[in-house]
């Protein structure tokens, strides 16, 4: 399992955020550490399955064109975004093959935000 | 013809030149973007075009630095220092009320109630269900009207705080797993109303928040009591369907407007319109705004509560991790690091992200990082 290479168009939207709404929603921390300029699409086999809050998080075990495997960080959203868009509990489990794509760290660790992740049989969970 | 064509012109270039020099004057001046230090922009920091007309969510919007795309944070994403859509009058956020104290104005609406409605389970209306919304202050304003509602401490941290979240350097309380605090819990998701009390409850991906409201007449605590909380003391009473809440005893932090300090107390109005709560909340903190300020209170019911909805009890510890001041030593044994530890953290530090702005500009400094707009399509590989 190699990190696949492949070129997807984002669309864009831009809105205005209201001032000062205090919202129980926020999240807890900023995205800015990840590089939104950059798509990464990797595949490998998931080594752990975090669904919990503040932010789920996936751990991937990907083989690098050097041959050894790198242990890849992604963070996703909350548990509310993640049931509304598909994920469960049980959606992955260790060994369970893995593509998503995500923005990458900006400072090149292995790890990102992810976008989309599609499951070993093919079914494919979005962001919302 | 001639004569008239000729001062028309005259005019015309004269106009064009007021306003080539206007743009010139304008572009020498710093912007939160150029500036080299913001804390010599004093007289500019409650101008719009200092911040190029942003708001504030706008300035944090920036820390993603692309145009906006799909959801979540990406949606109010902007490239670094592109104008803002900003309007000074989108929306007043200075109190109209002639109060100067919460209280005052409390007492002031108990009286026009002829001392409030007494309720029974039957006669207190329906508030029952999953509402989402919240606090709103301000609107659509630039950072700029913010800032002008700022003495001059918070005025400052207020633009160091700009400056900072523009660049990527977003610190809050909720980003160090901190409590959100006072107006975390303002924004609530379920109400309990009984006859007694009316309980506030909101759950955050990570936190969980309760509010008590005392509507049986029972007063403040007494004064010897009294000790901040983070989301402060409630009383309240009824003026026929509208709950009146006056709240002190808030725990200084973060929220509304800026930071806030002990001295802020609040009062909220709530009153059942269909199927949204509407009202206000009238904050006064006169170590922190120069008078009064007033904000929107709106919150829709959901029709039904969807299952990935329904509250729950987070805690921002639950991916982050515990607080490292226990910890694990050497032989084994449980520990507790003390001042000067490497990894203490500071518990009497009243203004954590405050410490993180200023370690953060001094490191960032140091960096020789500088924010360049990105506007293109994100690069795939």
């Amino acid at each position: 399992m190699t990190a696949v290479k492949n070129v997807a168009l984002t669309g864009v939207l831009a809105a205005s955020m209201a001032l000062a709404v205090s919202s129980p929603a926020w999240s807890h921390h900023s995205h800015a550490m990840f590089d939104h300029d950059k798509e990464l699409t990797i595949t490998g086999t998931v080594a752990e399955w975090i669904f919990r809050n503040p932010h789920v998080f996936l751990y991937m075990d990907v083989k690098s064109d050097k041959g050894d495997t790198v242990r890849y960080t992604v963070e996703m959203s909350n548990l509310t975004n993640m049931l509304k868009a598909g994920f469960g509990a049980k959606t992955f489990k260790a060994g369970d093959s893995i593509t998503v794509t995500m923005h990458p760290l900006a400072d090149g660790r292995p790890g990102g935000n992810y976008i989309v992740a599609t499951s070993g049989d093919g079914k494919q969970f979005g962001r919302i | 013809m001639s004569r008239q064509f000729t001062a028309r012109a005259s005019i015309a270039a004269l106009l064009v030149g007021v306003s080539l020099s206007v743009l010139a004057a304008q572009s020498a001046k710093p912007t939160i973007f150029t500036t080299t230090d913001f804390r010599q922009d004093r007289d500019l920091w409650t101008d719009p075009a200092y911040y190029r007309n942003n708001t504030p969510g706008q300035l944090r919007g920036m820390a993603i630095n692309v145009e906006g795309r799909r959801t979540g944070q990406e949606l109010s994403a902007r490239p670094y220092g592109s104008q803002g859509t900003g309007r000074a009058d989108a929306a007043t956020v200075k109190s109209p009320y002639p109060y100067t104290n919460a209280w005052d104005h409390y007492q002031a609406l108990l009286k026009q109630a002829n001392g409030g409605t007494k309720q029974t389970k039957a006669t207190l209306p329906d508030w029952s269900g999953h509402w989402g919304g919240g606090a709103n202050f301000g609107g659509g304003a630039p950072a700029s009207s913010i800032a002008a509602m700022l003495t001059p401490k918070y005025r400052e941290t207020f633009v160091q705080e700009m400056k900072a979240v523009t660049e990527g350097r977003i610190w809050s309380a909720n980003s160090i797993c901190l409590p959100g605090g006072y107006f975390d819990a303002v924004s609530a998701e379920e109400f309990v109303v009984t006859p007694g009390r009316v309980y506030a409850m909101g759950s955050g991906n990570g936190s969980f928040t309760a509010r008590w409201i005392f509507t049986d007449g029972s007063a403040h605590s007494p004064t010897e009591k009294e000790f901040p909380k983070w989301h402060g003391e409630s009383i309240g009473f009824w003026n026929g369907d509208e709950l009146i809440v006056h709240t002190n005893q808030i725990h200084g932090w973060k929220g509304g407007l800026s930071e806030f300090s002990d001295q802020l107390e609040t009062v909220e109005r709530y009153r059942l319109v269909g199927d949204r709560l509407e009202g206000e909340i009238t904050l006064y903190d006169p170590e922190v705004y120069v008078s009064p300020v007033n904000g929107r209170l709106r919150f829709q019911r959901d029709k039904e509560t969807a299952y990935e909805d329904r509250m729950q009890f987070n805690t921002c510890t639950d991916t982050n991790g515990p607080a490292p001041n226990v910890y694990m030593d050497d032989k084994g044994l449980l520990n507790e690091r003390v001042a000067g530890d490497p990894l203490y953290w500071e518990p009497a530090d009243t203004r954590p992200w405050a410490t993180y702005f200023n370690e953060s500009d001094k490191r960032y400094k140091a960096s020789g990082l500088k924010p360049t707009p990105r506007t293109g399509a994100p690069t795939k590989k």
